[in-house]
């Protein structure tokens, strides 16, 4: 292979990378007893926990909705994190009389939603059989998402919902139905559109990649501590890139 | 045995499509090549899975007769009928063109028209809910953008409209730079989620 | 040689023991006679025999030998009550009242003197309005160490004998009931004949009663009216002199010693007090909490009415309303029992073991007397216990709310400005000028040639088809006037149909000939979202191999010189969600080579696809925005369409939106700072 073969923006991606995961290694090995309480407060985690709480002592349940977007992409990631967050909650729920229910409108998304609260079914309680009712394919396009996802929302006695995943404008409607029930409410979506929406309609929204410290500030995972402050720390560099080739190309030198 | 062989399988098959991605190795493009086609196919497949999911939930509705069985019931007449329909004239047959067009696509539209009916709502509650200085930052940009997208009353005010308005100032320069700046940050988020996926911390596909 | 039997465990002892030889057990009382010299110890089946018990009067407190000195003073009051009593008691047998009457004075019973004691004493008693007790209770005396007979005390027992004492003034029903007694003790089987006599004619006078079934005294009915009904004062213990005649429990013709009423032993004045059987020394005694008499005059109790016996609250409460029903072993009436300290006793439970069957005693009914306090608290605990299992249903939610009422008035203005825009006939508001990016996009379009591959992607869903369709129609109106041929592609399921839908529409607005219209390879559904993308970006062929009607999409027509995707001549890509976008600008943008790329997106997906647009080299050559970018590429093509067409109506819904946002924002915002009245505040914001 010659040095012309090179991709340099492959190279430096997978610079990137690298020095990424590097990092959360480090921050996972060398801080292993830091825990959530130095981080930014964010009041909708808090009211998260709380609501997990106040769901199992009234015996009601909570709704976790990780949107449309599939696996493959860059929705991926917030499903990704839509899932831990149930699986979370799913854990800390199982004293509940009723346990989570999960929805979705992508179907390998459902598939592995049914597969997360399966796991945590048999590692919490095996004397009843597991409910795959538990976890619905509400639809296959957004809005006939958002559609299946309303009866959900205003039949079922949830005390909470939360809105985990990729979506679009049509969370609106979603938040609307969870908002007149009057339980909490928390959403959050790496779709800016749904951010613009979420944030006038919701309790609490999170807005920018405050989904993606979810888990961090749920404490589903030491990495996920370690991989935000990595994240904290590339952001700064980032900044320092951006600013200083604004300045560089301002001043004739880039 | 199941336990340990999945995160195994998962970590691999992620490090090469990462690193074919990255590097330019013919056979871990090669590799890379066919594994996005075997998710491709697994996406289709899990598609029609996902289908049959459905189909089976609502028919489990109708059969133990739970609250709401009357719809699950119409979903699989409809389901069938459409399955009918467009399997046998196919996709952009006549018959399966006037179901989309017919009902489909103004069933949609309503709960488009729905959302912005909600949307209105929710911006005139909002100060009510949350009163403080970016609620009404928020609210002040988005009648900006509301009042300058079209003319007001068939007016066209100046500096509100037109290519040198405000309206396509905020369009332009600070809404695009928070959203890059918002992108950036998912971005980051997505690789931290993806990385804790390659090493086995995030576990998705179950224990 | 005489043997004793022994009290507790049944079994023939010496005469001169004083304890049993096998348990231990006194064979003696301790009661010691001041009048005998030897005593004999009360055996089972040895009636008391009656003792004159004046001689203790020097051992009683000065406080009760007062008391009893005051009563003797009357003794005209006391015959009255005696004769009336005489006439009131109907024929009831009662163990005390036999023991008294079968009494003779030969036997050492009581003589005139004493009567006329009685007889005024009893008077007394009757005076005393004040003195009330509590009729005795089912109790079972414990087991003392004395020895005795230890039975159980019925109700109305004491009340029994106080009938026939009464009747005994009289002495006429008592000396029908003694020859009655006489003979029915005559029929008892031989194991009682060693039985005292008095405790003989007790069994009788039982056995009697149950063959005559007696009607209780009327005034022992309205004593226990009164006995209901009069207040209960707590701590405060009055005894009822029920009894005219003294009763000892002491061997027969062992009269008690002088001494003996110094060592009463409480149990004997606890069975007494139970039972309603007071000592003549406690004659006319009515005791209260301090132990100071009670009045007699005031305290005289009306005829026919009983001093009843005050227990504190708490007792009181746990006194069973009802007796046992259930459970209890039947016992033949007829068997007396031969050993243990209950023998010669008719009706007791056997003392050897084994004789009934062993089974699990029932559970007795027992109705606590609680107050309704008690009652509805200890039902609330209940009803709150039973509430934790139960699932509470959801309170219906009210249909009409201020919330529902504000969405359907926001309905309602906005879909009646729209309707009438539509309504009204004529453009009202000025189109849009010619932008820089419509003015792109068309330089773009007219480059192209005669039948030049177009790749067209449709990646919008079916809710925002109205402003997709109004965009993008221009466009695709420009691509066909142009003759392209177009190889269109969706990564949407619902794409491939949805283009098919824009495409009809078009070439009948158009005015387009099917040939033109025909001039289009659908291949479908691209799966896998980027991560497809990416692979249709470098082979295309094998991705989409076939189109959506399942014949081979590249072996025919302009397709058959397509091998990727920098052989088409443009892409279009109209889709409404920005990451579609991104994802087509990022993964298949680098794989196009040269081959430019027009984006029709929504308004919402504008600020996210700018940049990409407006970078340096641009990665987007042609950028179309929503409506308004269809109506001004509409204007540059000089051919109206769907955009031209609604362009009245957006402007003035979005002008009304506005509106409604400042109205409505505005109030909320006032009401923030109004405090609700608590009856106006939304229950679950329903």
């Amino acid at each position: 292979m010659d040095l012309a073969d090179i991709d340099i923006a492959g190279s430096v991606g997978f610079v990137f990378i690298l020095a990424f995961l590097l990092l959360c290694l480090v921050f996972a090995v060398l801080k292993r007893q830091q825990h959530a309480a130095e981080l930014r407060d964010i009041p909708a985690f808090n009211r998260l926990i709380r609501a997990l709480g106040l769901a199992v002592e009234a015996g009601k349940r909570l709704h976790f909705s990780i949107g449309q977007g599939g696996i493959l992409g860059m929705p991926g990631g917030s499903a990704v994190i839509g899932l831990a967050v149930m699986e979370r909650f799913a854990r800390a729920a199982s004293a509940s009389d009723r346990p989570p229910l999960a929805t979705s409108g992508e179907a390998a998304l459902s598939i592995l939603a049914r597969d997360t609260l399966r796991g945590v079914h048999r590692t919490i309680t095996a004397t009843t059989p597991f409910d795959p009712q538990l976890s619905l394919l509400t639809g296959l396009t957004p809005f006939s998402y958002a559609a299946g996802v309303l009866p959900v929302i205003l039949d079922e006695q949830a005390s909470g919902h939360v809105f985990a995943g990729h979506f679009g404008s049509e969370v609106a409607l979603l938040s609307d139905a969870a908002e007149r029930t009057g339980g909490l409410t928390l959403a959050g979506s790496d779709n800016l559109t749904a951010q613009a929406v979420v944030y006038a309609t919701t309790q609490e929204p999170l807005i920018g990649e405050e989904l993606f410290a979810a888990g961090a500030y749920l404490k589903a995972n030491p990495m996920h501590l370690a991989s935000l402050r990595t994240q904290d720390i590339f952001r700064w560099g980032l900044v320092i890139i951006l600013l200083g080739g604004s300045i560089l190309k301002l001043a004739g030198l880039l | 045995m199941r336990g340990s062989l999945s995160p195994i399988i998962a970590l691999l098959v992620g490090f090469i499509v990462l690193l074919g991605y990255l590097l330019p190795f013919p056979f871990l493009m090669e590799a890379r090549q066919a594994l996005l086609h075997w998710a491709m196919i697994l996406a289709a497949v899990a598609l029609i899975v996902g289908v049959m999911n459905l189909a089976l939930a609502h028919w489990r509705k109708v059969a133990t007769d739970q609250k709401g069985g009357i719809y699950s019931a119409v979903l699989l007449l409809s389901l069938l009928l459409t399955l009918g329909v467009v399997g046998y004239f196919g996709p952009t047959g006549s018959w399966s063109l006037w179901l989309f067009r017919y009902i489909q696509v103004p069933i949609e539209s309503s709960l488009m028209a729905i959302l912005t009916v909600a949307l209105a709502y929710s911006a005139a509650r909002m100060l009510r809910q949350r009163i403080n200085m970016f609620s009404v930052l928020f609210l002040l940009t988005a009648l900006v953008i509301l009042l300058g997208t079209a003319p007001l009353f068939g007016i066209e005010v100046p500096g509100l409209h037109g290519p040198d308005g405000i309206r396509e100032f905020l369009a332009q320069v600070p809404a695009v730079a928070g959203a890059r700046g918002i992108i950036l940050g998912v971005a980051l988020g997505t690789i931290a989620t993806g990385l804790r996926v390659l090493m086995g911390a995030d576990r998705p596909y179950g224990r | 040689m005489d043997e004793i039997r022994c009290p507790m465990c049944g079994k023939s002892n010496p005469a001169d023991l004083e304890a049993c030889q096998f348990c231990r057990a006194r064979l003696k009382p301790l009661v010691v006679s001041p009048d005998s010299g030897a005593q004999e110890p009360l055996r089972p089946g040895v009636p008391p025999v009656r003792q004159i018990t004046s001689h203790l009067e020097p051992t009683l407190p000065d406080w009760l030998q007062s008391l009893r000195h005051g009563e003797a003073g009357q003794p005209e009051e006391s015959a009255e009550p005696q004769s009336r009593a005489a006439d009131e008691a109907p024929e009831q047998p009662g163990e005390p009242e036999d023991i008294h009457a079968e009494r003779s004075p030969e036997e050492g019973g009581s003589t005139p003197a004493t009567d006329t004691d009685f007889q005024e004493w009893l008077a007394s008693l009757r005076q005393q309005e004040e003195v009330e007790a509590v009729l005795p209770v089912e109790e079972e005396i414990p087991p003392q160490e004395w020895e005795g007979e230890a039975r159980p005390v019925t109700s109305g027992e004491g009340l029994d004998w106080l009938e026939e004492m009464r009747a005994e003034a009289g002495k006429v029903e008592m000396v029908d009931e003694a020859q009655e007694e006489e003979e029915a003790a005559a029929d008892l089987p031989e194991e009682v004949e060693e039985e005292p006599d008095w405790l003989r004619r007790i069994r009788s006078r039982q056995q009697t009663e149950r063959l005559t079934q007696g009607e209780p005294a009327e005034w022992l009915e309205e004593h226990a009216a009164d006995e209901a009904q009069a207040p209960v004062e707590e701590g405060f213990r009055r005894l009822q002199l029920a009894s005219e005649e003294s009763f000892e429990l002491v061997g027969e013709d062992q009269p008690v010693g002088a001494g003996a009423a110094d060592t009463i032993p409480p149990f004997i004045e606890g069975e007494l007090s139970m039972a309603g059987e007071p000592t003549d020394w406690l004659a006319g005694v009515a005791l209260t909490e301090k132990g100071q008499a009670a009045p007699t005059e005031e305290a005289m109790p009306e005829e026919g009415s009983l001093a009843q016996v005050e227990l504190p609250s708490w007792l009181e409460a746990m006194r069973p309303l009802e007796a046992p029903r259930r459970g209890r072993p039947q016992v033949e009436a007829g068997q007396v029992e031969a050993s243990g300290p209950l023998s010669g006793l008719r009706g007791v439970l056997p003392f050897e073991p084994g004789l009934f069957q062993t089974k699990k005693p029932s559970t007795p009914e027992f109705n606590l007397r609680v107050s309704e306090n008690q009652s509805a608290r200890a039902q609330a605990l209940e009803e709150l216990i039973k509430s934790e299992g139960v699932t509470q249903p959801l309170p219906a939610r009210p249909i009409v709310t201020s919330q529902n009422l504000l969405r359907i008035a926001i309905f309602l203005v906005l879909s009646a400005s729209i309707i009438w825009s539509i309504w009204r006939s004529g453009s009202a508001a000025p189109r849009p000028e010619f932008s820089p990016d419509a003015f792109a996009v068309g330089s773009l379009i007219n480059r192209l040639s005669n039948l030049a591959p177009v790749l067209l992607a449709v990646d919008y869903e079916p809710a925002l088809s109205a402003e997709m369709e109004a965009a993008s129609a221009a466009v695709l109106d420009h691509l066909l006037l142009k003759g392209a041929s177009l190889a269109i592609v969706s990564t949407v399921p619902t794409g491939p149909t949805q283009a098919e839908r824009l495409l009809s529409e078009v070439v009948r607005r158009g005015n387009h000939s099917p040939a033109v219209a025909s001039q289009h390879t659908n291949l479908g559904y691209i799966p896998g979202g980027a991560g497809g993308l990416q692979a249709f970006a470098q082979s295309p062929r094998q991705v989409t191999p076939f189109n959506v009607h399942g014949v081979s999409a590249w072996e025919g027509g302009i397709m058959q010189s397509i091998d990727s995707l920098d052989d088409f001549s443009l892409v279009v890509v109209i889709t409404e969600n920005p990451q579609t976008a991104r994802a087509w600008i990022e993964q298949v943008k680098p794989n196009m080579g040269n081959t430019p790329l027009i984006m029709v997106v929504s308004a919402q997906a504008e600020p996210l696809v700018r940049p990409y647009y407006q970078a340096y080299p641009p990665q987007v050559q042609g950028l179309l925005t929503g409506l308004q970018g269809g109506v001004s590429y509409e204007r540059l093509n000089a051919r109206p369409g769907p955009a031209y067409r609604y362009w009245d109506a957006f402007s003035l819904g979005l002008a009304v939106s506005a509106l409604l946002i400042v109205f409505g924002g505005a109030t909320n915002a006032i009401l923030a700072f109004v405090p609700i009245p608590k009856r106006l505040r939304p229950q679950g914001k329903a």
